[in-house]
């Protein structure tokens, strides 16, 4: 609206008499012209003004148009973008079909970007729930043996106090370690997992307790050790929450502790996602009691420290480095054994996650691309059927700008009216997610459909609603009536059938990448599930049970662990196990494949390549507890010497099965059964233990880590690692779903306070282990074949369009003695031309894409022949599927009939 | 005789805008001016001409002044402003397309064969 219509307006609005006056005014000098003319001509004044009056016709409907148009001001930009979008809407309404399928095209286009930024954002943008979260890292513990470099391992509590005492850049430092306890009710017994966590923690952590109170300094100390803080499902769960719940005694691992607190909603730290596979975390922690870091003791305490506000990284590494320094020289054997490094909180939880989510979001993006040039090419061939229209429109004075304006807003309709339903799906797909999340998958539970979601998917919107709109608009605004009128009759286009070829070619591209990445991620997780793992799934079935220290306690030695009540317990559930009918072989073996948790120890070997120990340090494997027949339950080989047997008891000669990885290690070229090696390091004195057995490798800690060394000993020998928890495997000859009950029977006839807890198939824990992996892939396949769908139905609007626009032509050449085989390869030919070029540049983008993918690939490499070969085959086939029907309709061309309607 | 009374609307507009480009007229003088140049083939109708008048006035195609006629009565002179200026030169390029194109359509029977 110009300011002088505005001013006119309200002008107008404020003295509408004097316009009426003016108005009125007009009228009659026209009427009093027109008398004098009259007049002039010799008519007497009072019929000429007779004459002039009715030849203006009705004056007052006169004077109503012009107020009229003073009132409804046509030149102001909202009434133009009202009459517009009215227009819009009418022809969008008048195209049913059309505008339903763009709708739905776009709507699952801007579904799947939605679905897929709500989860970037809940997951990785979104900030962790603690206070100044940016502040927490976690400190891990690096091992200097080449076998374990650069796996993040637990520090013992050594370590933690030397952090406490000497680290200068931090606030807070704090000791967590995974503890499962037994709570007892009136109801059957349940194990809940939670954390040993000292006075610091909540502190650190930045995180007040809902209810009640965190732990008091010294806490830990004797006499204040029963004290529990519960989570706040737990305390929904169990306790109904009932906030008088505060100061009750409960009963865990058969000893009372008293609630002090409830932590507050969704705070579960530590939580298994993100966690190194070489720490035993469970998925999420549900409880915490207090623990004081003891001085000696397993390397077990995850450490969760607030640095100083403003400290880099860098000076946090730097002050590590010191405090490392500090503790080797205390204890002088260590020699480097002390090394740590720092992770930032969220790259600990979220680090493992955020490339793939980063991939996949890219990906939508593409696959919204192809979904908006599908649009955008449909929007072109409907423009096609309605040149007359609007031609008689450019006619009528519509401008062209005007006309480009109308077909934006048509397109922006439609991309409005995509959104919103894609906003809808997205938001019961977030839903759904939440609900069918992976344990894997860190913070699932903070993906929300949020206000920043809702923001995005509106940005999301509008981009996809210029992305196809404005190649329509911008042909339409650089039309001249003439082209629109002259190219009217057959063989014109609007604009030209280059541009819709063009967007074929680009959604073939880029469905290509698509199909190509999924294609390279199906090929990786058909390798990590292909692999021989060293252990079978079919029929197998895991649990825990986790000893409470009242009544099965422990006592530490320098290298090894009295737990005598624990392994009779071992012993008699075994039994009773094995006599469940369908249970073909059961063990206990800790730590399981899989189960996400690991051992390690030094030892010493007997007769072995000196450079082992060269430098004075002893070397470190993996050490596994085992019962007699974990092989055989587990499906794992022995390849050379015996299981353990019911002869290896804590009074008889120490024995050691090594896994083929330690053996080819330690002794290469030899049989390694007979030789011998002890625990710790060459200044302690633990008793030689002698190979009995070689086990194939099993993969331990994921489908893609390849084994490491590693021993098994029997779990009658005094093991160092504590039995609480301890994991049994059981292989059967029936569904393992029908075992469930008959085990918890079998432990709880042994000890009725025990609950069996994370029953699991081993199936299952294949699945779990891969289930980042198995996300990625399902998730790219869907916008893969979606991409393909898109862009195959593209190509079959426009050959068919090409078809009915060569009608004469095909009917000339079969009146000319073309067969029908002639024209059906003409028109493949022109479909397949389309493809190939589009194949190409595919071909170029997959490589260049495929590079970000590496990361995610295992044992698949970007150029793998067999992915490029299946897309290639998969894209033609696709096509030729797309052109072959206007094909045999082109074929079908009665050559009078394509004639006569030239 | 008249072709007809009812001109299409934006026609209405070409032919108002290329009258007042010659130079300013009051309605009455409008009227008259297409009627005489298209030897009485064109008549507008008064109740189309005014709201028209008003709306490319307040579009800013057009300026309006009071003035006097040569009869003395108090009436409104329209001039074209530059927008409308360059509309009307869009509007009759759009026109002799328009117009070209139906000729090459109505002539095209004779000339070509089917």
């Amino acid at each position: 609206m110009t300011f002088r219509a505005l001013f006119r307006a309200l002008r107008l609005l404020a003295t509408p008499g004097a316009a009426e006056h003016d108005i009125d005014d007009e009228i009659e000098g026209h009427i009093s012209l027109q008398t004098a003319r009259h007049v002039a001509a010799g008519m007497d004044p009072e019929t000429a003004r007779v004459a002039a009056e009715t030849e203006f016709g009705p004056t007052a409907a006169t004077k109503q148009a012009v107020l009229g148009v003073h009132a409804n001001p046509g030149a102001g930009w909202p009434e133009i973008f009202a009459g517009d979008l009215r227009f819009a809407l009418r022809s969008l309404r008048r195209h049913r079909v059309f505008s339903s399928v763009t709708v739905t095209v776009l709507a699952l286009g801007i579904a799947a970007a939605t679905l897929m930024f709500s989860v970037v954002s809940g997951v990785i943008l979104r900030p962790l729930p603690y206070r100044n979260p940016d502040q927490l890292v976690m400190v891990w513990a690096d091992f200097l043996d080449p076998s374990v470099a650069g796996i993040p391992e637990p520090m013992n509590g050594l370590q933690v106090i030397g952090i406490q005492q000497h680290g200068r850049i931090f606030e807070n430092v704090s000791g967590v370690v995974s503890r499962q306890m037994n709570l007892q009710t009136d109801n059957a017994p349940e194990r809940i997992d939670g954390a040993g966590v000292d006075d610091n923690f909540f502190r650190t952590m930045g995180v007040t307790p809902a209810l009640g109170r965190g732990f008091r300094t010294g806490e830990e100390l004797a006499g204040a050790d029963h004290e529990v803080v519960l989570g706040w499902n737990l305390w929904q769960r169990r306790f109904g929450g009932d906030r008088g719940v505060i100061g009750r005694s409960i009963l865990l691992n058969n000893e009372p502790y008293t609630v002090i607190g409830v932590a507050p909603q969704h705070f579960d730290f530590p939580e298994g996602a993100g966690m190194p596979s070489t720490v035993p975390v469970a998925a999420t922690a549900e409880l915490w009691v207090p623990l004081k870091p003891p001085l000696n003791g397993p390397s077990e305490h995850l450490v969760v420290a607030r640095v100083k506000p403003g400290t880099t990284l860098a000076a946090a590494q730097t002050d590590l480095n010191d405090v490392a320094h500090v503790l080797d020289q205390q204890i002088p054997g260590a020699k480097g054994f002390f090394q740590m490094h720092a992770v930032p909180l969220h790259t600990q939880l979220v680090g493992d996650v955020e490339g793939m989510l980063f991939i996949l979001l890219g990906a939508v993006g593409v696959l919204l691309t192809i979904a908006c040039a599908n649009a955008a090419q449909l929007f072109l061939a409907r423009l096609q059927g309605r040149r007359g229209e609007l031609a008689i429109r450019a006619a009528l004075g519509g401008s062209s700008a005007r006309i480009a304006r109308i077909l934006l807003l048509e397109a922006l309709t439609l991309t409005g009216i995509a959104g919103l339903v894609g906003a809808l799906l997205g938001s019961i797909a977030v839903a759904l997610l939440r609900h069918a999340g992976s344990e894997r998958m860190p913070r699932v539970s903070d993906i929300a459909f949020d206000g920043r979601v809702v923001g995005a998917a509106v940005a999301i919107t509008v981009v996809a609603g210029l992305l196809f709109g404005v190649v329509p608009a911008f042909r339409a605004g650089r039309m001249r009536l003439a082209d629109m009128l002259r190219r009217r009759g057959r063989g014109g286009d609007f604009g030209s059938p280059r541009t819709r070829r063009m967007l074929i070619v680009a959604e073939i591209a880029l469905s290509v990448m698509l199909v190509t990445g999924s294609g390279l991620l199906i090929r990786s997780l058909a390798r990590q599930l292909g692999g021989d793992l060293g252990f079978t799934a079919p029929h197998g079935l895991t649990f825990e049970v986790s000893l409470p220290a009242l009544p099965y306690p422990e006592t530490q030695g320098a290298t090894f662990m009295e737990h005598p009540q624990s392994v009779e317990f071992f012993r008699q559930a075994l039994e009773r196990i094995r006599a469940i009918p369908g249970v073909k072989a059961a063990a206990i073996g800790k730590p399981l494949p899989m189960s996400g948790s690991e051992e390690g120890t030094v030892f010493v070997p007997e007769n072995s390549d000196p450079r082992l120990t060269a430098d004075g340090r002893a070397p470190i494997m993996d050490y596994t507890v085992a019962s007699p027949g974990m092989f055989t339950a587990l499906g794992t080989a022995l390849l050379s010497g015996r299981d353990f047997d019911n002869t290896d008891q804590h009074d008889s000669p120490p024995v050691v099965i090594l896994n083929a990885a330690a053996a080819h290690w330690l002794w290469p070229g030899q049989n390694a059964v007979g030789h011998r090696l002890r625990l710790g390091s060459a200044r302690t004195v633990a008793p030689w233990m002698t190979v009995v057995g070689v086990a194939a490798d099993l993969h331990r800690y994921s489908l893609t880590r390849n084994p490491s060394p590693e021993m098994f000993v029997p779990y009658t020998q005094r093991p160092y690692p504590t039995f609480a928890p301890m994991q049994f495997v059981v292989r059967s000859s029936v569904a393992p779903a029908l075992l469930a009950a008959p085990i918890q029977r079998a432990i709880s006839a042994v000890d009725p306070t025990i609950p069996v807890a994370q029953l699991r198939t081993i199936d299952q824990l294949v699945s779990d282990v891969s289930a980042n992996a198995r996300f990625a892939t399902i998730t790219m396949s869907v916008f893969g074949v979606a991409a393909l769908l898109l862009a195959m139905i593209g190509l079959y609007g426009v050959i068919a369009y090409a078809v009915n626009q060569r009608r004469q032509e095909f009917g000339l050449r079969t009146a000319l003695g073309a067969s029908r085989g002639d024209i059906i390869r003409l028109v493949l030919v022109d479909g397949l031309t389309l493809t190939v070029i589009g194949l190409s540049i595919g071909a170029v983008l997959s490589v260049a894409g495929g590079r970000v993918l590496r990361s995610m690939l295992y044992h698949v490499s970007v150029f793998d022949p067999v992915t490029a070969g299946v897309t290639v085959l998969v894209l033609a086939g696709a096509a030729l599927l797309a052109c072959v029907i206007p094909a045999i309709r082109a074929a079908a061309i009665d050559p009078r009939v394509a004639l006569e309607e030239g | 005789m008249a072709a007809s009374s009812d001109l299409l609307q934006g026609t209405l507009d070409l032919l108002i805008l290329k009258i007042v480009s010659l130079g300013p007229l009051h309605g009455w003088a409008i009227s008259q001016r297409i009627n005489d140049t298209s030897r009485q083939l064109l008549q507008v109708n008064q109740g189309s001409l005014y709201p028209a008048l008003h709306r490319l006035e307040g579009d800013g195609f057009l300026t309006a002044k009071w003035g006097m006629s040569e009869t003395a009565r108090r009436v409104r002179f329209y001039s074209l402003t530059r927008a409308g200026r360059a509309r009307l030169a869009r509007e009759t390029r759009n026109w002799r397309d328009y117009s070209n194109a139906v000729d090459l359509i109505l002539d095209s029977r004779a000339q070509e064969p089917a």
